[in-house]
């Protein structure tokens, strides 16, 4: 791994604990929306653009619901239409 | 004064209605009214060039075109920005479908947008072009899109060497009525951690192991394996075991690809295993065997996508790039 080491942990040198503690930081990071993609969300609804209609849809499916009926609650739309 | 409305000219079929290939073409234009046949003049002479590349003759294929009037005013049959036909091109298709009905042709080729969106529905050839459907239209009938020979002459000079690929194909495919699709084995549903631990360990030991990586969100939500043309596995990270399960599983897929002994295939390889480095500290290790670059040095002009590769190089697979999406199946895994 060489100098790759300091920048990179693999996981087969965690312990389980470790990789528990690990793997607790990383569904959470994927359960947050990053404000980039809440701008993007909110840009691609205002243009209506229909490309970026589907992927605001599938991230909407994902989203926090508190954190849609925010964004949401900004524009006079509905999900799923 | 009164002018009469001119008299139609249409351009009929060629070549013999029992032939086991018929290649529907979109317009008729002037070049096929003068010679009275379709793919006439120079779209024809690219035409006969691919045929003859693909080991066929223009004698032993049925040659006809959806719109049979020759007319520059190709709007009034067909809107080319919705890929939809206007009523008057509809009574065409209507004839085409009457046409194709009585022929005796196992496989049907759609050679451009609007004879493929009267046969299939859709007018998406270069994402389509080189895979195998059954006709909407003709309803058991198989159809292979392929470009429209006149776009080889416009500049695409790629499209006579992509034209004459899926000529083979449905040449090959023009021996049998129906539509063979391989038989693949998928699984993306496990009953519990140790099914899918028992498949990562399988893996393990397979010599050679195709991977693909899915990110949702910026993180892996899935990654999919195969050793064999038959059998491949998906395995759900995301929104499907709790955080001990998840700690097992991560383990399992570095234990499947972290065998030094076994080759390691993916399409944009580089991605993949960068990713599984740095996001995930899965360290992949064997010989790598990248299909996109392994493609790109074969044949450095053509694309290098995989929805592209799978119409060269998977035979009589279906188009699987819009037949799955991960949201709808993640609430089954």
């Amino acid at each position: 791994m060489g100098q790759l080491s300091d920048l990179v942990r693999p996981i087969e040198s965690m312990t389980d604990e470790e990789l528990l503690q690990w793997v607790i930081e990383l569904r959470h990071r994927r359960e947050t929306v990053r404000p980039a993609q809440q701008k993007h969300i909110k840009t691609a609804v205002k243009k209506k653009t229909a490309g970026k209609a589907h992927a605001t849809r599938d991230a909407m499916l994902d989203m926090n619901p508190d954190d849609l009926k925010t964004i949401l609650g900004e524009y006079d739309v509905l999900p799923g239409t | 004064m009164f002018f009469p409305e001119p008299k139609k000219q249409e351009v009929p079929p060629a070549g013999n209605p029992a032939a086991k290939i018929a290649i529907v073409g979109d317009f008729s234009n002037a070049f096929d009214l003068r010679d009275g046949r379709p793919f006439s003049h120079y779209a024809g002479q690219i035409l006969e060039s691919c045929l003859h590349q693909a080991g066929l003759i223009r004698g032993e294929v049925y040659l006809t075109n959806v719109i049979k009037e020759s007319s520059t005013l190709r709007g009034k049959y067909y809107d080319e920005t919705r890929g939809k036909f206007t009523p008057l091109g509809m009574e065409y298709v209507e004839r085409l479908r009457d046409e194709l009905s009585v022929c005796g042709a196992n496989i049907i080729v759609a050679a451009g947008a609007a004879s493929l969106s009267a046969l299939c529905s859709t007018h998406r050839v270069s994402q389509y072009r080189g895979y195998l459907f059954e006709s909407t239209l003709l309803p058991g009938k198989k159809v292979i899109p392929i470009h429209h020979p006149a776009q080889a002459l416009r500049g695409m000079y790629t499209y006579r060497y992509l034209i004459s690929a899926d000529l083979s194909k449905a040449k090959e495919e023009s021996k049998f009525p129906e539509l063979r699709r391989p038989h693949r084995t998928l699984t993306w549903s496990y009953s519990d951690i140790g099914e899918a631990l028992y498949w990562l360990d399988y893996y393990a030991k397979q010599p050679v192991v195709g991977f693909d990586i899915e990110v949702l969100n910026y993180e892996v939500s899935c990654i999919s394996m195969s050793s064999s043309p038959d059998l491949a596995h998906v395995f759900p990270i995301a929104d499907r075991w709790t955080g001990e399960e998840e700690v097992l599983l991560w383990r399992g897929l570095q234990r499947a690809l972290g065998n030094p002994e076994s080759a390691k295939v993916a399409q944009n390889s580089l991605f993949d295993v960068h990713f599984l480095l740095t996001r995930c500290g899965i360290v992949v290790r064997g010989e790598i065997w990248d299909t996109m670059v392994a493609h790109s040095i074969c044949y450095p002009e053509l694309q290098k996508g995989l929805g592209f590769l799978g119409s060269i190089y998977c035979g009589s697979s279906d188009y699987w790039k819009d037949s799955v999406k991960f949201n709808d199946i993640k609430s089954e895994s």
